[in-house]
């Protein structure tokens, strides 16, 4: 349990306006630790950021919330009080519930101006097991990660798909879980599915040959056309890409 | 014996002797005691989650105790193939539910239910110890040791040893473990166990032999239901559909009133339960009544279904002939005939054949009381085993469409049966002289086994009504039935509530048929 741990917020930006606006000057967020990583100039993969920030703050007891610029708490923090350090945790997910993958943690999704938000996820009120988590957003304490040293990002990825490899990684490799936390919040993330993305599964299809598991957006592992042959998503951005092709 | 032998060999690639002369090439012989000795009477494991869900309502908790274990497994860093026990199952378990109901204890206690004998793993088993040899049972399963040790004792399966993994060891650790423990060369070992590549290939570098056995829920998957397959329309939607049923095939070869009991009893069981359910489910305090004579069977029944213990208090046993009546009706045996064209009607009546089949003391003409006792006994395993292999579907499962192929079913194996069907009806008394079969025409090369066509109804009504509760029978064959007044009997015995119950239907019925011919209907 973690109660009186102090969180410290990881927030890499190319875009400081959006920083500023939904870090810096969040009301919600007054007092919070929010380390800011400038990537303008590096221009370094995600992961890469990621694993320094867990590096420099690994000694001493924190949880470590890792966010994307263009994802804005509506309300506070999660209630951290009473976790288990040995989790995993996030605020979007995929579970696999039949054949059918289910996404838990209810948001609010737009472009990244704003416009056409909609509502996406299932509402949760308490913490809920996935099996992979979206991107936009992961929480690890350091002391699960000292515990763990091989359970650090994959630095083979840049921008797609490393939170749901260390999904995997800490599932199938550490046995932890891995939960979604009810949070109130937006992502301003309708982008475009590209050939990144593609690579970043073709390199988890080949690192994880036995698995299939639900990403958000698409199946991810060796085998996840297994799953594709009984689901498909409905996903715009990668139908569009297919109609680009 | 001589079954079990087919059906063992069916599971290996190789012939009973050759199996025989295999055991007999070696000194000890290493059984899986789950998914080997005892084995799942669901379709698999997951089934049991399935049951304790509905049976706990508790939602999500079939998947998240079967992601449980897959994490429990990984925990210890080997890639899955760790041995876990229960209780560490159940702590992951508390992460991913913490508010879950179910413990190690409730899943233990409820695995006892559906963890039974697999005959050809005995037979196995029994050919090497007759043979001399040592017979070994290796657990890998999370359920305890001391657990299995009494379900095997209970079900009269003798070990020379059991042995287990150490908590965290992999599955090649474990087996290079036994030699050193059985203080035997690993070439004397016969390992018996799944026709899984890896574990083939683990037991042959540990330097013993393998024989690859499909166990019996592989051998379930492989072989589709038998008495359905030929029917079209709801009975195909019953095979491919909502309800992926698997016919024991492995138990095709028992006695013909096992599968009666399966083929017929079964989904007649089924569709009983499921409309008590539906009934036991509706608000209010209202009780549903069922006769003494079913009592028992439909108890184990909504057990298996797993029907939550508030359902089981509601349940009223009517003592007597008969079954009685809910707020809603009828709710045994003895149902309105007018109703005849009604599926779920002609289900209510198809309990009465499962009266004959599985009452305490069904009668069988000119046979013995230990081979009726034996006979009930497979009668009854058969319907409870067919609840517990379609158990786990229930969730997806279509009632209507469900009833509409068990009238199939059973119309089907009335107006066609084959000759075990054939043989199992003829131990069912329809007069003091004739049985079931004796009103059934032999089933003709080709016939068409589908939904027969309206005329058959009334055949088929006819053959129903001869099947009436025995009691009821025996007071019409003694000429007795027609002079009792229900009333009468209300004063005389006000307590033998079944009994006035099912004469004043009875009354009903013969006022109704009567009322529907006055008025040209059937």
């Amino acid at each position: 349990m973690s109660e009186g741990t102090p969180v410290r917020l990881a927030v890499p930006f190319i875009n400081e306006e959006m920083v500023e606006r939904f870090f810096l000057r969040n009301p919600h967020l007054q007092g919070a630790d929010i380390t800011p990583l400038d990537n303008r100039e590096r221009g370094v993969g995600l992961p890469v950021l990621y694993n320094e920030f867990i590096a420099a703050n690994l000694e001493r007891d924190a949880w470590l919330f890792f966010l994307h610029e263009d994802f804005e708490f509506l309300g506070p923090l999660p209630e951290l009080s009473g976790l288990r350090t040995e989790a995993v945790y996030g605020t979007f997910g995929a579970r696999l519930e039949g054949r059918k993958p289910c996404m838990y943690g209810r948001h609010t999704c737009s472009n990244k101006d704003g416009s056409n938000a909609r509502k996406t996820g299932i509402e949760i009120a308490a913490p809920t097991w996935v099996d992979t988590l979206d991107c936009q957003s992961i929480l690890l304490h350091s002391a699960m990660l000292r515990a763990h040293p091989g359970l650090r990002f994959d630095e083979g990825l840049s921008f797609d798909l490393y939170a749901e490899e260390f999904c995997l990684n800490a599932q199938e490799n550490h046995g932890l879980s891995v939960m979604v936390l009810p949070a109130r919040f937006q992502h301003y993330s309708y982008g475009r599915i590209i050939e990144r993305y593609r690579e970043g599964l073709a390199h988890l299809a080949e690192r994880y040959p036995d698995s299939a598991v639900p990403g958000t957006c698409t199946f991810i592992g060796g085998r996840a056309a297994e799953l594709e042959a009984g689901f498909t998503y409905d996903n715009k951005a990668l139908q569009a890409e297919a109609a680009r092709r | 014996m001589k079954w079990q032998k087919r059906s063992l060999a069916r599971r290996s690639t190789l012939s009973f002797p050759a199996i025989e002369q295999l055991i007999c090439q070696h000194e000890i012989v290493l059984l899986p005691i789950v998914d080997g000795l005892l084995c799942w009477r669901l379709r698999d494991e997951a089934g049991l989650f399935d049951w304790l869900e509905r049976r706990h309502q508790a939602d999500g908790f079939a998947q998240a105790r079967a992601k449980a274990e897959w994490l429990a497994r990984r925990r210890p860093g080997t890639g899955g193939d760790a041995h876990v026990s229960l209780a560490q199952i159940h702590d992951v378990l508390s992460e991913l539910m913490p508010d879950c109901t179910i413990t190690a204890e409730i899943e233990q206690e409820a695995a006892g239910r559906f963890l039974l004998p697999d005959p050809a793993t005995r037979t196995l088993l029994e050919t090497a110890r007759a043979a001399g040899l040592r017979g070994v049972g290796l657990n890998t399963h999370a359920l305890t040791r001391a657990f299995l040790e009494g379900l095997l004792q209970r079900n009269e399966l003798e070990l020379d040893a059991i042995h287990e993994p150490q908590t965290s060891s992999d599955r090649a650790s474990f087996l290079a473990s036994i030699a050193p423990s059985e203080q035997a060369d690993p070439a004397v070992m016969l390992h018996v166990g799944s026709s899984e590549k890896a574990e083939t290939e683990a037991v042959t570098r540990a330097g013993m032999t393998a024989l690859a056995m499909r166990t019996r829920s592989e051998d379930l998957q492989d072989h589709p239901p038998s008495f359905a397959v030929p029917a079209e329309g709801p009975a195909a939607a019953f095979i491919t559909g909502q309800l992926a049923l698997i016919t024991p095939l492995s138990e095709a070869e028992e006695t013909p009133l096992y599968q009666l009991g399966y083929l017929l009893g079964g989904p007649i069981l089924l569709s009983y339960c499921l409309d008590l359910l539906r009934r036991l489910g509706c608000p209010g305090d209202g009780s549903v009544a069922i006769s003494a004579q079913a009592a028992r069977l439909v108890r184990d029944g909504l057990e298996i279904m797993g029907a939550a213990q508030a359902a089981h208090s509601r349940l009223v046993i009517a003592d007597g002939i008969g079954g009685g009546h809910s707020d809603e009706g009828p709710a045994g045996f003895l149902v309105n005939w007018s109703e005849m064209d009604d599926a779920s009607a002609m289900l209510l009546q198809g309990t009465e054949i499962l009266d004959f089949l599985l009452s305490e003391a069904p009668q069988m003409p000119g046979a013995t009381s230990a081979r009726r006792a034996a006979g009930q006994l497979d009668a009854q395993g058969g319907a409870l085993d067919f609840l517990r292999n379609s158990s786990p579907d229930l969730a997806d499962l279509d009632a209507e469409a469900f009833r509409a192929t068990s009238r199939a079913a059973l119309m089907r194996l009335l107006l066609a049966p084959n000759e075990q069907e054939r043989y199992a009806l003829g131990t069912v008394p329809v007069s003091k002289s004739e049985t079931l079969a004796d009103s059934l025409e032999p089933r003709q090369p080709g016939a068409n086994t589908a939904i027969p066509p309206e005329t058959e109804l009334l055949r088929l009504t006819q053959t129903l009504r001869d099947l009436l509760p025995r009691d009821l029978m025996r007071l019409a064959e003694s000429g007795e039935l027609a002079a009792i007044d229900w009333r009468e009997e209300l004063r005389k015995k006000p307590f033998k509530i079944g009994r006035w119950a099912t004469l004043r239907r009875y009354r009903r019925r013969i006022e109704d048929r009567l009322r529907n011919r006055q008025d040209g209907g059937a």
